[in-house]
């Protein structure tokens, strides 16, 4: 081959190890086209087929294995430890948050199909389409959390996006659902016009599109246009995890999707642009006070959502409602994590319990979902407060296991939901977010209310002819089984969880080039031909 | 003043001028032709800036392939002429309106544009100078189009190639989302 063509090839392409690296994304895409493939060729369109399924539950495999590879044998490879690689121009970081994130991402849509397959309303989902739509938004989640660059990121979630409008209003014939469709869409498409808005002004003032560069960008009053290209950035990413005031939409899409899907939505998709937000902000900003001040915005941002997350979930009867604004209490936790980190960018203790707080959460909100979907499999779609009364003596092992998610979730010490707030009022803290963390603290016991009103339900009112009555058959046992190991999954992450997580490497990769700096004066910025060729790996 | 200075001016005010010929059309079909023309002349503004590469995108994307799917949707829903509005302005009409003339005022003069590019000038670049770490890695100067493939086939080549994947993910669900409404009728016949 031509030499000048070959070191060309080398330059854009990347190496032989980031296929490994990538290799969970990679399977997914791949899985969803075989699994869109099969349907065609295979039975009846309109039916749900076991066989997408099935390629779907093995196309998640490579995003447990390899993450769990990578993880516990840092190093391999003949990667660097200290200072992970980056390929593709910054767009596909080989850090070990990226395979943290896959691993949990992996696990979450093995459970949510698993769950769909083995209940009657979820099969709906199992259709070859649906499937492929599901393995696409799960490598969306991966692709998001493991991009450098505004480019892959914004690709990453519309590819997350796109299949989920589709899948809220697949779900449910009534217009409840397709109610929650046509708003999370218009939801959806007005938080990613914000961010690429907030994008194209940040680009304005730094030049670049690379997370790493957003040290330079001077976050301050005399930088306007900048720091309104941050806002607008910070409020798009909000919608997307459910921050107050920008959470309206949660309670009524959470609702009107079914509890399978819903689970999925609650969680892995906020696993992603959680990450989004560390690698944003855990390279700081130019100026003294950048941190100070968006520290104070996720100040504002967290009351209010934990705020709004206790107080009106006390007032609602339907219980995926008051999950939904559980799961806005608990990006009220996220917004003090932020502006933790916003303080303290380098801080490898807040990094570490970003990553635990997300899958502890991930973990809960999953496992208590999994239990409504079970529940309210059969005729009834929207399972109110009441109806759950007796369910501890017609159906103990469902109810211990939900009554573990929901101390979890209200972060009671048992559970695992504990030990992850633990860990994120005790980073907060030790930056001096004192005033935050008692906010925090003192509303979450407002919380505690309605978590404690379904346990009261569930162990201490009597049963009434309109309780739910859990169906006893084939598909059942498996459900228990499956809850069953999320349950003490989520107790086992809550004693060793926090241990586990303080040996992941919370260091950004970065690109093998010179980062940008800032041109010094008389220095001048000729355009010459092809700049210094990249070192890649 | 040269010609190309006023060529632009020109094609300038022609745009502007038709632009709100555009929106008073009471037919949509002839809204739609006139739309075509805006595109060409903002093409011709691209090409008088020298970004030859946005120019062609322009006839060949807008011109060419959004006009004919927008005209291919109104043939096939039969739009009626509009019943125009004339009369008064709302006083949300008149927010709009007016933060409209801001920005139009803040993007059209120098103090403003001075403070959109205040970020690179206090890192020492002159206002049109391309940041080093801005630069593709194969960046050559005065080759437009060299330096969008370059962009586009090197630094974002992930992106690129991902973005097939959404195209396609688009396409399946606008499918599932229309299958769906015949299977019903299907079922109720």
């Amino acid at each position: 081959m031509n030499e000048a063509l070959q070191s060309s090839l080398n330059l854009i392409f990347p190496s032989a190890a980031f296929y490994l690296h990538a290799a969970p994304i990679l399977a997914m895409l791949v899985g969803g086209l075989v699994a869109l493939l099969a349907g065609v060729f295979r039975g009846n369109p309109d039916r749900p087929s076991m066989v997408s399924y099935q390629i779907g539950f093995i196309s998640c495999f490579p995003s447990v294995i390899v993450p769990l590879i990578l993880l516990s044998a840092p190093g391999s490879f003949g990667m660097s430890v200290s200072q992970p690689p980056a390929w593709l121009g910054s767009g596909f970081l080989a850090d070990q948050i990226s395979q943290f994130t896959f691993l949990v991402v992996g696990l979450g849509t093995m459970f949510t199909l698993f769950m769909a397959e083995i209940s009657n309303a979820g099969r709906q989902l199992l259709r070859p389409e649906l499937v492929c739509l599901m393995l696409f938004a799960s490598a969306g989640i991966m692709i998001m959390a493991s991009a450098g660059e505004f480019m892959a990121f914004f690709t990453g979630l519309e590819l997350m996006s796109i299949p989920l409008y589709v899948l809220v209003g697949y779900q449910r014939h009534d217009t409840r659902g397709l109610e929650a469709a046509v708003k999370y869409f218009l939801m959806g498409a007005t938080a990613s016009a914000i961010i690429l808005m907030g994008m194209a002004l940040i680009y304005l003032n730094i030049g670049t599109l690379r997370w790493s560069d957003f040290a330079l960008l001077n976050v301050s009053l005399s930088n306007p246009f900048g720091v309104l290209g941050l806002l607008l950035f910070v409020v798009g990413l909000s919608f997307k995890l459910g921050i107050a005031p920008f959470h309206t939409w949660g309670p009524d899409v959470y609702q009107g999707a079914h509890s399978t899907l819903t689970g999925y939505m609650s969680t892995l998709v906020k696993v992603g642009i959680v990450m989004v937000v560390l690698r944003i902000l855990g390279n700081g900003f130019a100026g003294n006070d950048g941190g100070v001040w968006l520290a104070k915005i996720f100040w504002v941002l967290g009351t209010l959502s934990i705020l709004v997350g206790s107080v009106f979930g006390l007032v609602h009867n339907s219980i995926k409602r008051m999950l939904a604004y559980s799961s806005i209490a608990n990006a009220g936790y996220f917004c003090l994590a932020f502006a933790t980190l916003a303080l303290s960018p380098a801080s490898a203790e807040a990094r570490q319990a970003v990553l635990a707080y997300t899958a502890i959460y991930t973990i809960l909100n999953l496992g208590a979902f999994a239990i409504l979907a079970w529940l309210e499999d059969g005729s009834r779609e929207d399972l109110l407060k009441e109806e759950l009364a007796g369910l501890g003596k017609r159906a103990p092992f469902a109810s211990i296991c939900l009554t573990i998610f929901i101390l979890g979730l209200a972060g009671i010490p048992p559970a695992a939901g504990f030990f992850g707030k633990f860990m994120l009022i005790s980073s907060a803290v030790s930056v001096g977010l004192i005033g935050l963390a008692v906010v925090m603290v003192l509303l979450s016991c407002v919380a505690l209310f309605y978590y404690l009103s379904l346990l009261v339900e569930i162990w201490l009112k009597p049963a009434t002819r309109s309780s739910v009555n859990p169906q006893d058959n084939e598909d059942s046992r498996d459900v228990r089984v499956l809850v069953g190991i999320v349950a003490f999954a989520s107790l086992v992450v809550g004693i060793v969880g926090p241990r586990w997580v303080a040996s992941i490497n919370p260091t950004f990769a970065r690109e093998n080039r010179a980062p940008a700096q800032p041109l010094k004066t008389g220095q001048t910025n000729q355009d010459s031909g092809t700049t210094g060729q990249r070192q890649d790996l | 003043m040269d010609l190309n200075f006023i060529a632009f001016v020109v094609m300038g005010l022609a745009a502007t001028i038709l632009s709100g010929v555009m929106i008073t059309r009471r037919w949509p079909v002839s809204a739609a032709m006139v739309l075509i023309a805006v595109m060409t002349l903002l093409a011709g503004m691209f090409g008088l800036l020298e970004a030859h590469f946005a120019a062609a995108a322009q006839i060949i994307v807008y011109a060419g392939a959004i006009m004919v799917v927008f005209v291919f949707v109104m043939m096939l829903l039969n739009l009626p002429p509009e019943e125009l509005r004339y009369g008064g302005v709302t006083w949300g009409e008149m927010v709009l309106i007016s933060l409209g003339v801001l920005v139009a005022i803040v993007l059209g003069t120098q103090v403003g544009q001075g403070l959109l590019t205040q970020g690179l000038e206090s890192m020492g670049y002159a206002p049109g100078q391309t940041p080093a770490h801005a630069k593709s890695l194969y960046f050559a100067a005065d080759e437009n189009v060299k330096n969008v493939a370059a962009t586009m086939f090197v630094d974002y080549l992930w992106a690129f190639e991902l973005v097939s994947f959404l195209i396609l993910a688009a396409v399946i669900g606008s499918i599932v989302i229309a299958k769906k409404r015949s299977a019903e009728n299907a079922n109720a016949a």
